[in-house]
């Protein structure tokens, strides 16, 4: 039996430029465009149309289903219009998206209201609220908050992980937000761990990040927690990923296809975490982020609080890009973000980075050889598959073989791209195959 | 302004094919030095043809099938498959076997399945074999190792052997067939002679052949080179090892008579450089860890069958292709356990 434990790639980091500027705050823009498909599947339905006057914080839009996560205003003013503009994920696709015209006056929405007698509250009312606040897991996947709290009634939770891995490179916004903001964070794992009713929490962050793990245990050291632990991990890629972050930490695996609810487990981004408790605490829903912008395209790397639906071409525009031929810009992390067209597209609620890189900090991809079986991309794959064999069946189209070894599970982590001697691009080859099977 | 879109990972890293062939190659030096100083220069001029005769059916192949020449002729497999073709001839076999040898190798051997990459035999091997069944005799004719030999070859005269068959006047064919101490062993134990007489022969050193003791040495050296720099896995050596070295001991208790060591057979023959550089081919092994410990051990095992009970003095290269066959088979049950399946 070949050992089922985690092994991860070391990769170089990449995190220099950015890691140690503190975050500051994005200009709010005059225009901004608010995505009517914030998170995979959910769609959106706008509660406001051309020409409402709207104020900071209220419901623009709500899921069509009970789950999912509403959106709020990030500014005060009009609404321009509701129609279809382009957003990145889908790539390029035109998606329905609600523009808003900015007054500058940040008028709050009064029914927002911070909540904080939330320790008497029952467990089953606090859930109800937090999935008010148009929270979604901010480390990229957007899931939303309500969906993964809506568990419960069906499985015992015993143990929240706090995800500050951060492990793909280039991203720091984590490690800052852990750094400077560290008493928050441990409010919402105590607001998290009450609407779970979990017995312990687990924070785990990379080795990488060491100012970010002072911060947190001095906090906790004042808190006294007994509940809540640090556990540092080795930096390597992608320890990050829920499903390899609960194996190191605990050994044991989700089950095919079930969620970390399945064992007890939820996880959360430290990012999440900080919003659920900003919007308990604050009233304060989901309306800003803090996005990475980095690459050397841009003169003034750093980590920005920037407001939901701010055009990336703005944000660029105020960390000094300057655009150059053979660029490209990058949204997410560089092992598997996603390649802009364009900087006209709004930052969306899992935008956690962008990166602005010229050909000589993103080389252009050496060209492909023949596959020599050599097994790398197998060693790395941190689910075990086989990337040679799935290769060949991708190239025959062999639907049937690819099922048999279980395209659907791969993350499409790239980890196989970054360990093959001949170059080969599986992780698109199983993006695009996965569409065929 | 127009921005480039390539996929994900935007970062890339690995070392490129040409890279491990290169280290490969280094660490096949040390036992090529080994083998010139103990069997004379016949293996440079062995791997001057094995090399040029390669990259010439490399290129003719790749005219042939209207591909691009550049990166085939230049990323070091032909070179790797020459180097193990050279290794593996007799020093002294005239030139027209390793240039067939050659040839066979990369037009049959590779390119009739499609080039690098496709190919289900080892190609080195496969030329090899052909050639063995072909001319027994030629490819078995091991000059003695040099302690065994009063005179030592000049470079000149050693050409003269390879193109026109001449040999000096103190050279009897005889002092040529047989000598290496895997067919001194078995025409010993042929002819009912005892382990002893055997082992007390010139061609064996003081654990196994003379001058092929240290070549395999230096293999095992190279090999541990090529494992520390992950160049290789550990699952088909230690397959390989396991699986000569076990049957080796096994017999050697059942009858000692009749069987020799261990410690004879790990460092006699190819085992070292099948265990390290010609089973470890990444294209024709098996592909999970667990497979290629299959595939090794495979390997080893029917090596020593064939050592052992078959005509053939080793058995390596048959052993090779035979688990080259069996590799879909291999590849279909050792599939490993995917993350979060039921054990
Ligand atoms: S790493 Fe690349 S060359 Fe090696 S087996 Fe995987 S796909 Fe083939
Ligand atoms: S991209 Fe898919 S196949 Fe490749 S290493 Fe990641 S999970 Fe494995």
């Amino acid at each position: 039996m070949p050992s089922a434990h985690y092994q991860g790639l070391v990769i170089p980091h990449h995190k220099e430029r950015t890691r140690e500027q503190a975050i500051s705050h994005a200009p709010a823009p005059q225009q901004l465009v608010l995505t009517l498909n914030q998170h995979g599947d959910t769609k959106l339905i706008p509660c406001v149309s051309a020409g409402d006057k709207i104020r900071l914080g209220q419901i623009i839009a709500r899921p069509d289903t009970s789950l999912g996560a509403c959106l709020h205003a990030p500014v005060s003013g009009t609404v321009l219009t509701v129609e279809p503009r382009p957003s990145a994920k889908p790539c390029n696709e035109f998606t329905m998206s609600i523009v808003l015209s900015n007054d500058y006056l940040d008028t709050p929405d009064t029914n927002l209201q911070a909540i904080q007698e939330w320790p008497s509250m029952p467990r089953s009312a606090l859930c109800e609220h937090l999935a008010k606040g148009g929270i979604v897991g901010l480390g990229g996947a957007a899931f939303p908050i309500a969906t993964k709290l809506a568990v419960q009634p069906h499985h015992t939770i015993s143990q929240l992980i706090i995800n500050g891995v951060e492990c793909e490179p280039f991203i720091s916004c984590d490690d800052r937000l852990m750094r400077e903001q560290a008493v928050t964070i441990l409010m919402g794992i105590q607001i998290m761990l009450h609407a779970t009713q979990a017995e312990q929490a687990t924070i785990a962050i990379e080795a990488d990040k060491p100012e970010a793990v002072a911060a947190i245990r001095s906090s906790l050291d004042s808190l006294n927690d007994k509940r809540i632990e640090i556990r540092i991990l080795a930096s390597t890629y992608p320890s990050g990923d829920e499903a390899q972050l609960i194996r190191q930490l605990t050994g044991k695996e989700i089950p095919r296809g079930k969620l970390p609810a399945e064992i007890g487990i939820i996880v959360s981004n430290v990012a999440t975490v900080y919003a659920c408790a900003r919007w308990i605490l604050h009233g304060e829903p989901l309306t800003r982020r803090v996005v990475t912008v980095c690459g050397n395209g841009v003169s003034k790397p750093g980590n920005y609080l920037t407001r939901i639906g701010t055009p990336i071409r703005d944000l660029l525009d105020h960390c000094g890009a300057t655009y150059s031929i053979n660029q490209r810009l990058v949204m997410g992390g560089a092992m598997m973000g996603l390649s802009l067209m364009h900087p006209d597209y709004p930052v969306i609620k899992a935008s956690n980075c962008l990166i602005l890189a010229d050909e000589h900090e993103f080389k252009p991809a050496p060209p492909e050889h023949a596959c020599i079986r050599c097994g790398k991309c197998a060693e790395v794959c941190p689910v075990h598959l086989l990337p040679q064999l799935l290769l060949v069946h991708a190239r025959l189209g062999n639907t049937t073989a690819l099922r048999e070894l279980e395209l659907h599970d791969c993350i499409e982590c790239g980890s196989c791209d970054y360990a093959c001697p001949s170059h080969i691009r599986l992780a698109t080859r199983f993006r695009d195959a996965k569409v065929m099977v | 302004m127009k921005l480039n879109t390539p996929p994900a990972p935007h970062l890339h890293r690995a070392p490129s094919v040409r890279f491990i062939m290169c280290m490969v190659l280094l660490s096949l030096l040390p036992a090529m030095c080994v083998q010139t100083v103990y069997f004379g220069s016949g293996l440079l001029l062995q791997t001057g043809l094995a090399v040029s005769t390669g990259l010439l059916c490399e290129a003719l192949a790749l005219q042939m099938r209207h591909k691009p020449l550049a990166q085939p002729l230049t990323d070091g497999s032909v070179l790797v498959t020459a180097a193990l073709l050279a290794m593996s001839m007799p020093p002294l076999a005239p030139w027209w076997l390793i240039v067939s040898a050659m040839a066979f190798a990369v037009l049959l051997g590779k390119h009739a399945f499609g080039g690098l990459g496709f190919n289900p035999f080892n190609p080195a091997m496969l030329g090899y074999a052909v050639l063995l069944v072909s001319f027994p005799r030629q490819m078995t004719s091991w000059l003695p190792a040099d302690g065994a030999l009063q005179t030592k070859l000049s470079l000149n005269q050693t050409a003269q052997a390879i193109f026109s068959g001449k040999l000096p006047e103190i050279y009897s064919v005889d002092m040529l067939s047989g000598a290496s101490p895997l067919a001194a062993l078995k025409s010993g134990l042929s002819q009912r002679q005892t382990m002893e007489e055997i082992f007390n022969q010139p061609a064996f050193g003081s654990f196994a052949g003379q001058g092929w003791q240290w070549v395999s040495v230096a293999l095992l050296l190279g090999g541990l080179l090529m494992l520390a720099m992950k160049i290789i896995r550990w699952q088909i050596p230690s397959g390989v090892l396991l699986g000569l070295g076990g049957c080796a001991w096994i017999m050697n208790i059942i009858d000692p008579g009749r069987h020799a060591g261990t410690l004879f057979h790990l460092f006699s023959g190819a085992t070292m450089l099948c265990a390290f550089f010609i089973a470890t081919d990444p294209v024709t092994a098996a592909t999970s860890p667990r497979g290629r410990l299959v595939y090794g051990v495979g390997i080893g095992v029917l090596s020593y069958v064939i050592r052992d009970f078959g005509n053939y003095h080793d058995g390596v290269a048959f052993a090779v292709l035979l688990m080259n066959l069996a590799v879909p088979l291999i590849d279909k049950f050792t599939i490993p356990r995917i993350y979060g399946e039921s054990a």
